[in-house]
């Protein structure tokens, strides 16, 4: 008996210690991290509270190949002060070095078709022409500009020489375009001096060219082929956009194509160059020589948020001079358009850029369909036409995507099937990033990034991710980097495709990236990197 | 730290064990003589709530016991996290039901053991109350989201242990007073996130946050209980 009661306190002290020992690690603070010590991350937080993103890409419109000159972007409009960066901040001029930038709209701004979001963007980088355009915004989501900017020393430089026509001196001026037949002659500008306004111009000695018309007129029966000499700089060749134009007191989204942008140079008379008008002028008119003729043509100027129609003749009573005409569609254009789906048989993100054309192979619009197999998009501000929408291909993981034909860009739901590339494999990317001080908050964006192999020339492949979750494409056994857009600069970190049999990640990079397989048999990596930028200071943690 | 809390713990489960030697010997031939079986009917407070317990001894030596334990206690606090206000209710719910066996092994003293079928659940549920005000522009509450992480104990039937000081009281000695020491084990806690708004990604399974916090509170795997009980024999 005393050994059986012996036997039950053994038991019951082991018991204890055993239970004991494993009260230990209650005292241990959960709220430090088992391995590092530190604080732990109790939330992870999102900026999906910003319901449309907008990415705009800046290229040069001769090569097509980014820019990387510091573009200097800025707005002007009716919600032109809704549009922020991500950390909520509005600043009157953003900049960026690296070809692309992406902003946001005050969450609290509604979006519809009712109450549209307008603003104008005006874009400025060195050696290139600055470029405006009007937006409309009719729906939340993600939308993505490709903005075109025409390098300056393309500009190519006429002298014209004028003639008298009608007692006035007239310069004309009407370039070729595209293919340079004498067919493609759609407009006509015009030059015109009269002789009482020519005797008013003075030289660089504040001399005037003429005492009288009659010495003018003289002068001009002497030489007539040196007599007046018009130097001029132009460009030609500018695609259609989609753009803002106010007309007769109403503003409207309209099909915009910039036929010619020019600059005055200098006016040489008899050898003399004309310094100052002196209260003279030089009148400018453009005649339409297309057929049919556009709904609008003339002159135009950027006000506020849009093109405002100034005319076919303008006065210049200054040597400093520049111009911009163009033509235009009335054709009401579609809020809501035709809806393409992007779908596929793997489980990825995509980023797919497309140029839009009429059927005479005219570009209406670069655009971006940026999501998840499967998702739809609903084209809008998009004319009535016919079109093919031609898919840039530049995109990797896939394969090329034939062009789609559309009987109508306003109506109609159209699917694109799209296949991945050769040697892709199917993965799940999570980012939880980290604020360098403060690692007890991490941050899982939806947000836009884009992948490639390291060291590659590939082009980036653009992925979507929604709350940190990225279903992407990419090939086994290589290491690849990825990188997203915080302000100027990249925030770049690195994964490896490589993984042992149960699926662990193999490979140390400069993030700590674990891995595991999913039930649907992918695999998914967590990379956990710390923001080398101080984005927890701009988002004021 | 956590090495001295265990330390002084053991001691003072020895000290016990040193009185409970020393009871034995003065106590031993009182408790044998007398008869303490029976059905005992009491209520009692503990650590694990408050409830109601029924108890049969069958020899002086042996006993079985059930009951019902609840606690449940809420409260309401605010906080500030990244500069958004918050409010939050805290639920605390504990308890169960107990199946249990004493083996006294002196009158005044005994072990006891067996398992509780426990409704542990402890649960937040906080919102935002106050806007965020993110540099320029303002995120209201409503945006911001709502959370919600609530525990619940691995094991839902908790093995038990522990030992106890009784003291039999009364003419009759019918009426007895016990003070019982001991610990559940339930298995390291699971945790239950949800969210959304802001704060969506801290329930997302593809983020693993919840494993994350589960490991690292995977130590509170016991829940210590402290119970005075009052009985009354019956038969």
């Amino acid at each position: 008996m005393k050994n059986s009661k012996l036997k039950y306190k053994l038991l019951f002290v082991a018991a204890l210690i055993f239970f004991i020992s494993g009260c230990g690690e209650m005292f241990d603070n959960p709220l430090k991290d088992k391995e590092t010590g530190e604080d732990i991350n109790l939330l992870i937080v999102d900026f999906n509270f910003f319901t449309t993103r907008m990415n705009f890409r800046f290229a040069d419109i001769e090569t097509g190949n980014p820019i990387t000159n510091e573009v200097s972007i800025s707005f002007s409009g009716e919600n032109a002060n809704d549009i922020v960066d991500f950390s909520g901040k509005k600043n009157n001029i953003y900049s960026t070095s690296e070809s692309q930038i992406e902003l946001t709209i005050d969450p609290n701004v509604e979006i519809n078709q009712s109450t549209p979001f307008n603003y104008a963007v005006h874009v400025a980088v060195e050696g290139y022409e600055s470029f405006t355009r009007g937006i409309q915004i009719n729906s939340e989501g993600k939308k993505t500009y490709e903005i075109l900017l025409s390098p300056e020393s393309t500009d190519e430089e006429t002298t014209l020489t004028g003639t008298e026509e009608d007692g006035s001196f007239v310069f004309s001026f009407a370039p070729n375009t595209k293919s340079g037949s004498l067919e493609d002659k759609t407009y006509e500008i015009k030059y015109k001096i009269a002789p009482d306004d020519l005797i008013k111009f003075v030289d660089y000695y504040d001399h005037p060219m003429f005492s009288s018309v009659e010495e003018a007129m003289a002068a001009y029966q002497t030489d007539p082929a040196n007599f007046l000499k018009m130097t001029i700089t132009w460009k030609t060749d500018f695609p259609m956009v989609i753009d803002r134009l106010y007309e007769n007191g109403t503003e409207k989204m309209v099909l915009f194509n910039k036929l010619e942008t020019g600059e005055f140079k200098e006016l040489v008379v008899t050898g003399r160059r004309v310094a100052d008008l002196r209260g003279g002028s030089i009148e400018q008119v453009a005649a339409n020589l297309a057929a049919p003729e556009p709904d609008v043509f003339g002159f135009v100027k950027f006000e506020n948020a849009g093109w405002k129609v100034l005319g076919t003749a303008l006065s210049h009573q200054s040597l400093v001079f520049s111009y911009t005409l163009a033509s235009a569609s009335l054709d009401p254009l579609c809020p809501s358009g035709a809806s393409i789906r992007f779908a596929s048989n793997v489980k990825s993100s995509f980023s797919i850029d497309a140029d839009i054309f009429d059927l005479a192979g005219n570009l209406i619009e670069t655009t971006n369909f940026k999501g998840t197999f499967p998702e739809s998009f609903t084209l809008e501000n998009i004319p009535n036409v016919a079109a093919k929408i031609v898919f840039r291909n530049n995109n990797p993981g896939f394969k090329d995507i034939a062009p789609l034909e559309v009987s109508s860009l306003c109506s109609g739901s159209y699917e694109v099937e799209v296949d991945p590339a050769d040697g892709f494999m199917e993965y799940q990317v999570v980012l939880k990033a980290f604020c360098k001080d403060n690692p007890s908050v991490a941050l899982a964006p939806t947000y836009s990034g884009e992948i490639r192999i390291k060291n590659s020339n590939d082009p980036w492949q653009g992925i979507d991710m929604e709350g940190g979750v990225a279903d992407v494409l990419a090939k086994e056994n290589e290491t690849y980097q990825i990188h997203f857009l915080w302000k100027e600069n990249w925030e770049t970190t690195e994964f490896r495709t490589e993984f042992d049999a149960s699926g662990t990640y193999v490979n140390p990079s400069g993030s700590k990236v674990t891995s595991s397989y999913l039930d649907d048999g992918r695999i998914k990596m967590i990379i956990e990197h710390t923001f080398e930028q101080d984005v927890c200071n701009d988002l004021g943690w | 730290m956590k090495k001295y809390f265990a330390l002084i713990f053991l001691l003072l489960l020895t000290f016990a064990g040193i009185i409970t030697k020393a009871q034995e010997k003065q106590d031993g031939e009182l408790y044998n003589t007398s008869n303490f079986t029976g059905l005992y009917l009491g209520g009692n407070a503990s650590t694990n709530g408050w409830g109601f317990n029924a108890r049969y001894a069958f020899t002086n030596w042996f006993a079985v016991k059930t009951g019902f334990e609840r606690l449940t206690f809420s409260f309401n606090f605010d906080f500030e996290e990244y500069g958004i206000d918050y409010n939050a209710d805290m639920n605390f719910k504990t308890g169960g039901v107990l199946l249990l066996a004493d083996f006294s092994y002196a009158k005044n003293l005994y072990i006891s053991t067996g398992a509780i079928f426990n409704s542990f659940n402890p649960k937040m549920n906080g919102r935002a109350v106050g806007d965020y005000v993110l540099n320029d522009i303002v995120i209201h509450a409503a945006d911001i989201g709502e959370f919600s992480i609530e525990a619940e104990p691995k094991l839902k039937v908790s093995p038990y242990i522990g030992a106890g000081y009784q003291a039999f009281m009364g003419a009759a000695r019918r009426l007895v007073f016990n003070f019982e020491t001991g610990l559940y084990y339930m298995g390291s806690p699971d945790l239950k996130i949800e969210s959304n708004g802001l704060l969506e990604p801290t329930s997302n399974p593809a983020l693993g946050q919840e494993e994350y916090l589960e490991n690292q509170f995977d130590a509170y795997k016991i829940y210590p209980v402290i119970k005075l009980n009052l009985a009354y024999r019956i038969f």
